[in-house]
This record gives C-alpha cells, sequence and structure tokens, in this order.
C-alpha cells in the first residue's frame, strides 16, 4: 500500500514498523463523506475502527434533546477504536465538517489477525488500552473537579439560606 | 383536620407569606427531642400497669421548654409534636421566656384511684426527672392532669434536687402557686377582646359576646366582660346552651352552674344548641371550647363581626379564609388564649425570686402583656394586610427565628 509511512503518526500506530501498518491497513474501505456526513453515528453497533485519511471531522454526543460538538479531528486521527475490541453501541456519533476521505478496519479484519498473532495489531490494542487508560485519568480529574464545585456551590447555597433568612427577619419583617 | 394539622396549616400559611425556604421551615418546625419512657407501675389490685410516658420538646431557642403533660389513654405522636410547636408560637407571641414542649402519659385516670395516678406521676417524674428542671422544661396541667399532679411532680422532683416549686406551674396556691392563674386565661381573652374592640372605636361595654364553653376559660372570661359592662347574650356547656338578647347575668348563672352542673335551665332563657351559638346575633363570639367547631359551614353563616378564640385550634382553614374574606376579623388563639401561659411565667418567676405578687400585680402585669403583644401583631397585620393570625405567626416566627440565628444554628 502507497503512503503507509504516512500514517506512522496515527496514535495507534505508535511503535508499529511500516509493514505491520501495511498488515493492519491491508484491505481497508476508504469512505468518501461530504460535509455533514456521518462517520457512524451515537448509540449503532461498533463494527470497525476508522482513520481519518483526509478532511475533518467533529465529534458531537447527546445531551438531553440535542447533540452538542465534544471536540474535532483532524486528518490520522483514529476514531472508534473501541468498535474494533467490543460490539457495543458507540458512544458518541462522527460527522465530516469537509470533504473527508475515512480509512474502515473492521473487526473481522481485527480479529483475524490478532488470531494470527499479529505483533502489529497486538501494539494496536495496546496503545488502545493506553490511550482507554489517559482517558479514565482525565474523567477522573474532571469528576473530582466537578465534585468539588457542587460540593462549594451547595455549601454557598446552605449559608444563603440563613443569610436570606436573617435578612428576612431582621429587614423584610422586623417590627 | 383537627388541633394540631390547623396548627401545622397556619404556620405553614404564615411562612409562605415570608417566603421562607423549605429547610428553613423544617428547622423550624421540626423539635428538639422526643423522649418516651416505659412507666410501670403497681395497681392498688396487685396486678402491674404498663403505661407508656413521653415528651416533645420543640424549640430552646427562647428558653426553657414549657408545655402541659396531659393523661389520655389515647396519645398521639405527631400530634403532641404540633402541639408542642404550638407552645412555641405562644410563648413567642406574647414575649415570654420559652420554648414549646408537650408531652404526658396514656392511662386514663377517670378509671384509676388516686393513690395510682400519684404512683404513675412520680415514678415518670424519677424517669425523666433529668430532662425537666426550672431552667430545662416545666410541665404544667392539661387534659386530666391538674395542681394536685403538678404537686407530686414538684414533690418528687425536689426529693431529687433539692426545693424547686420552679419545676412546675399550675401549682396549688398553697404550694407555691400563683395568684390570678385561674381565671388567667379567661381575663387575657377579655383584654384581647377589649383590645380588638378599641382598634374600631369600641368598647367592652355595650358590646354583645356568645361564648361556647363555660369551663374555666368561658366562664371566668364570661364573668371578666359581664364585670366590664359586656353584654354576654348567649353561654353553652356540653349540656347545651342558654340565650338572652338583653343579656345575661353572668354572676347567677354561675351560681347556676355550681348547683345544676350545667347552664341549661337557668330561668328566663330560651335554648341554644353548641352549634347555634356559633351563628348566634352578637357583635363578638368567643369559642372557648373544642377545636374545629368553626368549619365552613358555619363560617358563611357567622354573624358576629369580631372573633376572640379562647379554645386551641377553634377555627378550621377553610373557614379561616372564608371569614377573611367576609371581613370577620379574628384574633387567633396563640394570642387571644396566651393569658394562662403568661400567668404561669409569673408563676415561675415569683417561684424563682421566692417572693409572692398579689393579685392585682399579676393582673395588671398580665394586661400589659397583653397589650402590647396585640399591638406588635395588629401593627404587623396592618403594614403587611395581613389577618391577625397570620401576623400573629409571623410574629413568632420572627422571635423564635432571630432567637436560633443569635444562639448559632
Amino acid at each position: 500500500m502507497t503512503g503507509v509511512a504516512d500514517y506512522r503518526d496515527v496514535t495507534i500506530f505508535e511503535g508499529l514498523t511500516d509493514a505491520e501498518i501495511a498488515e493492519v491497513l491491508e484491505g481497508s474501505q476508504p469512505i468518501q463523506l461530504e460535509a455533514g456526513q456521518a462517520v457512524f453515528k451515537e448509540g449503532e453497533p461498533g463494527d470497525g475502527l476508522f482513520i481519518i485519511a483526509s478532511g475533518k471531522c467533529m465529534v458531537r454526543r447527546k445531551a438531553g434533546d440535542k447533540e452538542i460538538d465534544l471536540a474535532p479531528l483532524d486528518r490520522h486521527a483514529a476514531v472508534g477504536e473501541m468498535g474494533v475490541l467490543a460490539q457495543k453501541g458507540r458512544m458518541a456519533s462522527i460527522y465530516a465538517t469537509e470533504p473527508t476521505v475515512a480509512l474502515k478496519v473492521t473487526r473481522e479484519r481485527f480479529g483475524e489477525l490478532l488470531a494470527k498473532g499479529s505483533c502489529g495489531v497486538t501494539k494496536v490494542v495496546c496503545n488502545i488500552a493506553r490511550m482507554l487508560s489517559g482517558r479514565l485519568d482525565k474523567l477522573n480529574s474532571q469528576f473530582g473537579a466537578l465534585t468539588q464545585k457542587v460540593e462549594k456551590e451547595t455549601k454557598k447555597e446552605a449559608v444563603q439560606d440563613l443569610r436570606k433568612f436573617k435578612d428576612q427577619l431582621y429587614k423584610e419583617w422586623a417590627f | 383536620m383537627n388541633a394540631f394539622e390547623a396548627t401545622n396549616w397556619f404556620f405553614t400559611k404564615a411562612a409562605k407569606r415570608m417566603d421562607l425556604a423549605d429547610r428553613i421551615q423544617l428547622m423550624l418546625k421540626q423539635p428538639e427531642r422526643v423522649i418516651e419512657v416505659e412507666v410501670s407501675v403497681e395497681l392498688d389490685s396487685g396486678e402491674l400497669a404498663n403505661f407508656t410516658g413521653f415528651r416533645v420538646q420543640h424549640s430552646p431557642a427562647r428558653g426553657p421548654y414549657k408545655g402541659g403533660l396531659r393523661y389520655h389513654p389515647v396519645m398521639d405522636a405527631d400530634h403532641a409534636k404540633s402541639l408542642a410547636s404550638l407552645m412555641t408560637w405562644k410563648t413567642a407571641v406574647v414575649d415570654i421566656p420559652y420554648g414549646g414542649a408537650k408531652g404526658g402519659i396514656d392511662c386514663d385516670p377517670t378509671k384509676m384511684s388516686e393513690a395510682e395516678v400519684e404512683r404513675v406521676t412520680r415514678k415518670f417524674t424519677r424517669q425523666i426527672h433529668e430532662l425537666i428542671g426550672p431552667y430545662v422544661d416545666i410541665p404544667a396541667p392539661d387534659v386530666n392532669t391538674n395542681a394536685t399532679t403538678m404537686a407530686w411532680i414538684m414533690s418528687e422532683y425536689s426529693k431529687l434536687h433539692g426545693f424547686s416549686p420552679a419545676v412546675v406551674t399550675g401549682k396549688p396556691v398553697d404550694l407555691h402557686g400563683s395568684q390570678g392563674r385561674e381565671e388567667a386565661t379567661g381575663r387575657g381573652c377579655m383584654y384581647a377582646a377589649e383590645e380588638l374592640l378599641a382598634r374600631f372605636g369600641k368598647k367592652v361595654e355595650g358590646t354583645t359576646f356568645a361564648v361556647q364553653g363555660f369551663g374555666n376559660v368561658g366562664s371566668h372570661a364570661a364573668r371578666l366582660i359581664h364585670g366590664k359592662g359586656g353584654k354576654v347574650v348567649a353561654v353553652s356547656d356540653v349540656k347545651g346552651g342558654i340565650a338572652d338578647p338583653n343579656g345575661l347575668n353572668i354572676p347567677s348563672v354561675i351560681d347556676h352552674v355550681k348547683k345544676t352542673r350545667s347552664v341549661v335551665g337557668f330561668p328566663g332563657t330560651s335554648p341554644v344548641s353548641n352549634e347555634e351559638i356559633l351563628t348566634y346575633p352578637c357583635d363578638v363570639l368567643l369559642p372557648a371550647a373544642l377545636d374545629g367547631v368553626i368549619t365552613k359551614e358555619i363560617a358563611s353563616e357567622v354573624r358576629a363581626k369580631y372573633i376572640v378564640e379562647g379554645a386551641n385550634a377553634p377555627t378550621t382553614p377553610e373557614a379561616d379564609e372564608i371569614l377573611d374574606r367576609r371581613e370577620v376579623v379574628s384574633v387567633p388563639d396563640i394570642l387571644a388564649n396566651a393569658g394562662g401561659v403568661t400567668v404561669s411565667y409569673f408563676e415561675w418567676v415569683q417561684n424563682l425570686q421566692q417572693f409572692k405578687w398579689e393579685k392585682e400585680e399579676v393582673d395588671a402585669k398580665l394586661h400589659r402583656v397583653m397589650r402590647k403583644s396585640f399591638d406588635t401583631v395588629y401593627n404587623l397585620a396592618t403594614s403587611k394586610k395581613i389577618s391577625l393570625r397570620t401576623a400573629a405567626f409571623c410574629v413568632a416566627i420572627g422571635r423564635v427565628g432571630k432567637a436560633t440565628l443569635l444562639m448559632g444554628v
């Protein structure tokens, strides 16, 4: 496959040789997307991972009855990694924000390579695990910060309860 | 709706009018402590009786707890909690330094000998003596308890803590009770009526009154109103009522009751039922018997222009709204019948000072308290355009709230 060296900067290919990258990408299906088209949608069963060969995308997730933008994806970003490890529903939607080409590595292909004992795919799985661990760490920090914020807000409210009560008794309802 | 539900309803109405947060309302409503004890005593027959005694102590913010002790086979915890809070509001309205309490024992003294009731009382006192006291919690008489019961409590408590007349009020006058206590609630009602009428350019003299109930509160109120030149045109008791549009001779009615145990049959009067008396034509209606007697149906038919609540919660919340709409002005129970607890306070003060006041001094001080309390409530009602009842609760919440904040939550 030509241009394999181009894909050395894809995070899930870190530590892979060019030959290993080529093996993973062999048989991958390039998908052409217009701006606004979905690579995949939230809730759909995961059936493979995607690498943005060219173009740009946006990660979106449902919040109530709206969809909110979470993060932009540039060229050579990898998405839907969980789709090669488990068939769970997609956790977010990916939409092309300009004409985009995405390479799809199917779960079946991934499974074949794992069964064969492919080094490249094993390294990809390690990279995915490392990435998920990083995301979990970040999530824990954000959760901790959010909990502190909520506690602070709750305390502020409670103090305001008594402060407001004092004002009511000494100002509005003084006699 | 009964007395305790009505108390909560009126408290919530005032709290909402003041725009108090739910958490603040809960803080004010919840009792500080609920005590339950198992009171076992040997009856005269040798049989062991197991009673339950309890005491709800509602709010300590403004002073020691104060409230009655009732002996009744049916005791309801929610009922007691609400009546305890009622005492907090009442003592706050008249600005005496107490919080509210209520308690009792689920025995039936009408089916017990005096010795048995004494044993139950002394046992209960021994069980709660660490949780009551002159500066802690001061019980008083209530349903089926009386001055003698208070004497027993004082006696048992004093054995454990030394001479302590101030541990209870409502004691016999011969055992450190106060002059003027017996007629205090009725007298307070009379003062409340006097203050209300004055705001409308009227006096007790020449005004007509109908009094439902001729027990302690009703009979003294009627007597004192009559003494001031008021025309009591109808009175009633459990057996029925009597009416005379020209005004009853109340001292003679009292003599008649002493002989016959009822107002019924007093000569020269026409009969009137306990329900009819509430809608009898008069200027001032004084319910001094049971709770919940002025229902929404009765409220539409009340012909009095003013109501002075001698009983606890005689007016239901729906009736209260109707009376408000009809512009019938009510002096609420927590103000009108606070004369009793006010003179209880005087008894406690005399006991602490170990100095007795003459009746004239007690009456004069009661008059001053009732006048000042009425003034505060009336002025707030006028400035905020709310009823006297809502204003009274707002004054109570204001005083209890400030004390709670200053003492520290």
